[in-house]
């Protein structure tokens, strides 16, 4: 009997997932595509240099530009148009810095965000709010590190549980206190 | 070795291995990505970061003026609610309210001012606003008296734009504004005001405590659908049915169609359209002859029956005097009763004689100013808040003359769309070609601005400032506040701030009539006038802002006074229907639930919102009586073309078993040829089927007296619903129930 000509078991079971996977992410490709409908603002820009050194040097405080700590959770990162508020004047000290800022001034002249990556971040079931922080008097140093000092701000400590229970369970002024913060509501959601 | 078919089982472990590969790379492109934050270009005031800010203001998407609160995140408004001090709503809020974040971030705003160098080309071009003002300002310069015209839209017109608009208009010579939209046509407004004047003395529409009646007969009122305030009259209507332990009223609706209204009532009765009047008589009749009701009020009052004959009543109503006396009975038979004169006997030739016999029924039974009866809307306790007036068809008409004949050379249109609105037979676009120069301030490009010379985009609701004097409001008077509830998304500007800067760039008198900076500070000085004693101005206008309007602790209700008018005794006015013939359908047009009159039909939320009753959307239908269907050869999904002697439509047939064989009903609110891709190309507007009738005493139009009729045109199209066909196919073949 002439055997039928097909492609062997192996091969097909291979082609059919490549057509699979192909499928997959053409259609994912289709979907990322279709979010960037027209009329959309402008797409933001991912890689602007910055160095907190030269800003504190230069005199900026913590909260100038991330004044969200004073009064809620999160701290913010500031508008365009505050960074625009000092650098439509100042001139940097270093001229290599020159094209950065140059970039900056063209997304706010295009109207256009900038991307920051998130340094420090805390997962979704954590109640975390800077305000009570600060009101305490703890410095930003205290879990940031000296970002004073850091071109790029880096992460210093692990910002998990045995770091935030080692700072309730030492600050608290008595018992009652130490009961409050170590309890487990009191950061968990 | 032997090739193995593709089984089953085979195909089945491939798809499961292949899922699985996907969602595993998936993930791990996922978790390799960094998180950004991305700045504000320019951050909103008072936003932090992170935590959410609610904002007080008022909803715009229908004239009721509920007040609503906005949750707004990191600048972007995200959600809206109803306002739970807010006297009007009390929390609450509909479909339509919640959409009008679709209104905010619909993809179709217009994003500049633009300029069109030949109207109706939809060729835009954009402007700066400098030099749009430069434009308008040329035309305004040295005008003819009475040249210049502003049409808004009752509720889409900010109250403080109406007021600012009219003394722009005085200082230049021109005619008041007028406030003109489908919306309040429907609801029968200008009629229902005109009869309080008549009846009662006092021009305020009429309000119902329907909360605490245990009996409440509605006349067309489609009080929790569309009707003047339905949010308000949805929450009395709950706490009627089971808000009071051990009581639960009665709700009794009259109309050819069973509107979601009448599907909720206990008993829904088919009259003949226009017969509201008749059936109010016979009932009234009924009660003094038996005297069901008070006897001093039915020896009072009967002379008001003295020419009405109940077999005439049932003739022309179509309800056997038996019924009559039955519900008569009902009616009498509770400790609070209330009658209700809706909207669709509002449309109606017969209109005010047939709203006087509603009102004499709460007039008989003692039910005017009393819990569970009928009031009047209180107004603010100052001249300046007044509601602002609503312009009749009649008006409309008259300035369509005005401009036809040349005389109008600037039009300002600023939240109405009469191109839409207005019935074909009234010429309105026709008539716009006359006027040298149209701007339309339109967030869109609606048919009306297709039309316009200049468009200079206003913000939307959420964007901009005002307030709205609540009309009807219910047991207080009420003014609402709106303010931005986040920064203007485009390039738009106020058009009160349009009409200062114009002001300032005319000079002279009329710089002189409007001297205010900005919109703002005119909004202030004008609110102003609400504080109290004791009260700073800057501390009423944070308290303004932050409650969301202004209005006192305590109930107010306006009682009516009869007034002279019933002493003479009521009549029976049979009404006046135009086109066709005798065997020709009525048409009863209906705003639909979620497009309203229209305006809504940009917005897709609303768009796919199925109709409460026939569960369509997105498309436009007739309904039709299954016998009568089958009398004229149609069936479900069928297109039909519905003609009267002043235009023609096409619509999708839906058998509905619970409307009339003689009538026909349409919803309103499709058929725009433009206003974005939402609305566009989609279904056919029965305005355009309207005669351009006038109910005489109040100057409305009667939008119910037309007569169509219907001729299949042997094509078809399935109507998107969410109900399945099968059953009523079925019903269509055994034929209609009993």
């Amino acid at each position: 009997m002439k055997r039928q000509r097909s492609l062997r078991f192996p091969v097909r079971w291979l082609l059919m997932m490549g057509l699979l996977v192909v499928a997959v992410l053409v259609a994912s490709a289709v979907i990322r595509r279709s979010e960037a409908a027209d009329g959309d603002p402008p797409s933001p820009i991912t890689t602007l240099f910055f160095s907190h050194q030269k800003h504190v040097d230069a005199g900026a405080t913590c909260v100038y530009c991330h004044p969200g700590v004073l009064n809620g959770a999160v701290a913010g990162i500031p508008s365009l148009e505050k960074c625009m508020g000092c650098h439509q004047n100042v001139t940097p000290k270093d001229e290599k810095d020159q094209p950065d800022i140059d970039r900056l001034v063209q997304a706010w002249e295009d109207q256009r965000p900038v991307q920051w990556p998130k340094v420090n971040d805390q997962p979704d079931f954590v109640r975390f709010s800077h305000q009570p922080h600060i009101r305490r008097g703890i410095a930003c140093e205290t879990c940031h590190g000296n970002v004073a000092q850091m071109d790029l701000a880096q992460p210093v400590y692990n910002l998990n549980m045995g770091f935030c229970l080692s700072c309730h369970r030492s600050m608290a002024v008595d018992d009652a206190e130490e009961a409050r913060l170590v309890d487990c509501s009191i950061c968990h959601k | 070795m032997k090739s193995k078919p593709i089984t089953r089982r085979n195909f089945l472990k491939l798809s499961a291995a292949a899922g699985a590969v996907a969602v595993v790379s998936g993930c791990t492109v996922n978790l390799q990505q960094t998180e950004y934050l991305e700045s504000y270009v320019r951050s909103p005031e008072d936003a932090l970061p992170g935590e959410d800010t609610w904002y007080a203001t008022t909803c715009r998407q229908c004239p009721a003026g509920c007040g609503i609160l906005v949750r707004v995140s990191d600048g972007r408004a995200r959600k809206i609610e109803g306002n739970p001090i807010h006297p009007l709503n009390r929390g609450r809020l509909c479909a339509r309210g919640h959409a009008g974040l679709q209104v905010l971030y619909n993809p179709d705003r217009l994003r500049s001012p633009v300029r069109q160098a030949q109207r109706g080309s939809a060729q835009f071009e954009p402007l700066y606003w400098e030099e749009a003002l430069q434009q308008v300002a040329e035309h305004l310069a040295s005008p003819r008296p009475e040249s210049i015209a502003f049409v808004g839209g009752y509720g889409t017109t900010p109250d403080h734009l109406y007021w600012l608009a009219r003394h722009f208009l005085q200082a230049l010579g021109g005619l008041p504004p007028l406030l003109f939209d489908l919306y309040n046509v429907v609801d029968g407004r200008t009629v229902l005001a005109q009869t309080s004047v008549d009846l009662f003395g006092v021009e305020a529409l009429p309000v119902f405590d329907v909360a605490e009646a245990d009996v409440v007969f509605s006349f067309g009122a489609h009080f929790l659908e569309t009707w003047l305030s339905p949010v308000a009259y949805s929450r009395a209507y709950g706490w009627m049915r089971r808000g009071r332990a051990g009581k639960r009223g009665v709700l009794v609706h009259f109309e050819p169609r069973m509107s979601m209204t009448a599907a909720n009532a206990d008993e829904w009765v088919p009259i003949r359209p226009g017969s509201e009047g008749w059936v109010a008589l016979a009932l009234g009749k009924i009660i003094v002859e038996e005297n069901l009701g008070p006897a001093d009020l039915a020896r009072r009052y009967a002379h008001l029956y003295e020419k009405v004959d109940l077999a005439e009543a049932a003739h022309v109503s179509d309800v056997p005097v038996e019924k009559l006396r039955t519900l008569a009975r009902a009616f009498a038979d509770a400790h609070h009763q209330v009658a209700i004169p809706g909207g669709t006997m509002a449309g109606h030739t017969n209109a005010p004689q047939a709203i006087a016999a509603v009102h004499a029924l709460n007039l008989v039974m003692g039910q005017v100013g009393q819990a569970g009866g009928a009031f009047l809307a209180p107004s603010p306790p100052f001249a300046d808040f007044a509601p602002s007036p609503v312009a009749s068809f009649a008006q409309m008409q008259d300035l369509v003359e005005r401009m036809a004949a040349g005389q109008i050379k600037v039009l300002f249109i600023h939240g109405s769309n009469p191109v839409l609105e207005l019935p074909a037979a009234v010429r309105f676009a026709e008539a716009l070609e006359q006027v040298p120069l149209v701007v339309s301030f339109s967030s869109f490009v609606d048919e009306t601005a297709l039309l316009a010379d200049l468009i200079l985009p206003d913000h939307t609701y959420l964007e901009g400032w005002g307030y709205q004097v609540v009309a009807p409001a219910m047991d207080r008077p009420v003014v609402s506040a709106q303010q931005p509830v986040v920064r203007p998304l485009y390039d738009t500007r106020a058009t009160a701030d349009v009409l200062l800067a114009l002001a300032q760039q005319l000079g002279g008198e009329v710089a002189q009539a409007l001297p205010w900076p900005n919109e703002v500070a005119f909004l202030k000085e004008k609110v102003a006038e609400l504080r109290g004693l004791g009260v700073s101005a800057e501390g009423f206008w944070t308290a303004w802002r932050q409650r969301g309007g202004w209005w006192p602790e305590g109930e107010a209700r306006e009682v009516p006074e009869p007034s002279a008018a019933w002493n003479q005794p009521l009549e029976g006015v049979l009404p006046d229907f135009s086109g066709g013939s005798e065997e020709a359908l009525y048409l009863l047009p209906y705003l639909s639930t979620a497009l309203s009159d229209g305006r809504g039909a940009n917005q897709p939320w609303l768009q796919e919102m199925p109709d409460p009753m026939t569960t369509a959307a997105w498309n436009t239908w007739v309904e039709i009586n299954p016998e009568t269907a089958a009398e004229l050869g149609v069936g479900d999904d069928d297109i039909v073309r519905v003609i009267s002697p002043y235009g023609e439509i096409e619509a999708i047939v839906y058998l509905y078993p619970a409307i009339r064989p003689d009538t026909v009903a349409i919803p309103i609110g499709q058929g725009h040829l433009q206003y974005g891709r939402y609305a566009a190309g989609r279904g056919s507007n029965p305005v355009d089927l309207l005669a351009p009738r006038v109910e005489v005493r109040s100057g409305g139009l009667a939008w119910a007296a037309t007569r169509v009729t219907i001729i299949p045109t042997g094509r078809r199209r399935r109507l998107a619903r969410l109900e399945s066909n099968i059953g009523v196919e079925y019903a269509r073949e055994v034929g209609p129930p009993g």
